[in-house]
C-alpha cells in the first residue's frame, strides 16, 4: 500500500489507518461506511493532490450475484453528514451467478486541500438480491461468515504528492 | 516470477485528474484512453519509470465484454494522441485486457507498468481497443450505478462520469 520510502520531495507525507475486523459488514441496500475505509487527514502544506487508497475484500454472499454502488465521500467535522466527493462514485459488478470474490485497492487522486478532512467510502447493493459481505473469506468447507476466523484487515492510506 | 529489487529515490513524480473524460465506447479501431496522456523525462541516472493509471470500465454495449489496452509512446513529442494513436509506439510488455462473459461487469481498471528508464522526453498514451466488434466495452463510465436510494431502475445518465488519473515518476 505504500510506495518506495524515498524520494526527492516528490512524496511529502503518508497516513496508514489498519483497522482488524472481528465480522463480516453485510452491503445491503442502506448506504453505509465501509468498516476501516474513514480516515481524518492534513495535506502537506506544498502538496498538490493527495491519493487515498483503501483495500478491502468482498465475496458474493448470501447472494449469487454481486453489484454495489462505492462513493468516496468527504466532510470537514466529525458531525458533519457525509457528502459526495464529484465524479468519484463507480460499481463493482458482476452478475452472472458468478460466485465471485475479490480483493479491491482502491485509488482515488484528489486536488489537494487546506487543513484536515474526513474521508471514506460509502457503499450499498443495487439490489437485495445482489448484496455482499465485506472482510471475511471464506477459506475452507465451512460457511464464510459463520466462526470467528478468516477476517481481512481494511487499510487506509492517504498520501501527499506533489506534481512537478 | 522476477522482482526486481531497487533502492532508488522518487524523482520527476507528475500525476494529474482528468476532468475531460466523457462516456466513450470502444471498438476495433482503437483510441486515446483520455486522461492517459503525458508529457514525461525521466530524472537521470534513473533506472525505471513507474506508469500507473485509473479509469471506470463498463461491460456495456455488448452483453459480453474484451478491451485491450497497450501503453505507447512518441519520441518526437509531437503527435496528437486523440487523433495520431496508432502512429505511436508500443512499450514492450506494457498491454492489458479487461472484460467479461455476460455477466454486467464494471468495476475501475489500474493499470500500473514498470518501464525501463529513457533519455529525454516522450509522448505517452494509452490506446484501448476491443477485441472484436462484439465485444467493445465503455470507460469512464457505467451503467450500473445510481445517485438516488430510491428509484430501482438503473438511472444512469451519459452524463454520469468518472474521471480518470495517471501517476508517474522514475526511480
Amino acid at each position: 500500500m505504500t510506495y518506495l520510502k524515498e524520494s526527492s520531495g516528490s512524496i511529502l507525507d503518508e497516513q496508514i489507518t489498519s483497522t482488524t475486523n472481528s465480522v463480516a459488514q453485510t452491503v445491503t441496500v442502506s448506504r453505509a461506511v465501509i468498516n476501516g475505509s474513514q480516515t481524518q487527514y492534513t495535506p502537506d502544506a506544498t502538496a498538490t493532490h493527495v491519493l487515498y487508497q483503501c483495500s478491502f475484500q468482498w465475496i458474493n454472499a448470501p447472494d449469487v450475484n454481486t453489484h454495489f454502488y462505492v462513493s468516496l465521500m468527504e466532510k470537514v467535522n466529525a458531525g458533519d453528514a457525509w457528502s459526495y466527493i464529484a465524479n468519484r462514485s463507480w460499481a463493482i459488478s458482476v452478475v452472472d451467478s458468478a460466485s465471485a470474490c475479490s480483493f479491491e485497492n482502491i485509488e482515488v487522486l484528489l486536488p489537494t486541500w487546506s487543513g484536515s478532512k474526513y474521508l471514506a467510502l460509502y457503499v450499498r447493493s443495487h439490489l437485495s438480491s445482489t448484496e455482499c459481505k465485506l472482510h471475511q473469506l471464506k477459506m475452507d468447507s465451512s460457511g464464510f461468515d459463520v466462526g470467528n476466523e478468516n477476517f481481512v484487515t481494511t487499510f487506509t492510506t492517504c498520501t501527499s504528492l506533489r506534481s512537478s | 516470477m522476477t522482482y526486481q529489487v531497487s533502492t532508488g529515490i522518487i524523482k520527476n513524480l507528475k500525476c494529474a485528474i482528468s476532468s475531460s473524460a466523457a462516456k466513450t465506447v470502444y471498438s476495433t479501431g482503437g483510441g486515446l484512453v483520455v486522461g492517459s496522456s503525458v508529457d514525461y523525462t525521466p530524472a537521470p541516472d534513473t533506472t525505471y519509470v513507474e506508469y500507473r493509471f485509473q479509469a471506470l470500465a463498463n461491460y456495456a454495449p455488448e452483453a459480453n465484454d474484451y478491451l485491450q489496452f497497450s501503453l505507447r509512446y512518441d519520441s518526437s513529442v509531437s503527435l496528437n494522441p486523440s487523433t495520431q494513436y496508432a502512429q505511436f509506439t508500443d512499450f514492450n510488455g506494457a498491454y492489458s485486457t479487461w472484460g467479461g462473459n455476460v455477466n454486467s461487469q464494471s468495476n475501475l481498471l489500474n493499470l500500473r507498468f514498470t518501464l525501463p528508464a529513457w533519455s529525454g522526453e516522450r509522448r505517452l498514451m494509452i490506446n484501448c481497443q476491443s477485441y472484436n466488434s462484439g465485444l467493445q466495452g465503455t470507460l469512464h463510465w457505467t451503467d450500473q450505478f445510481r445517485e438516488d436510494d430510491v428509484d430501482a431502475s438503473l438511472a444512469t445518465s451519459n452524463t454520469f462520469v468518472y474521471s480518470p488519473h495517471y501517476i508517474i515518476y522514475s526511480y
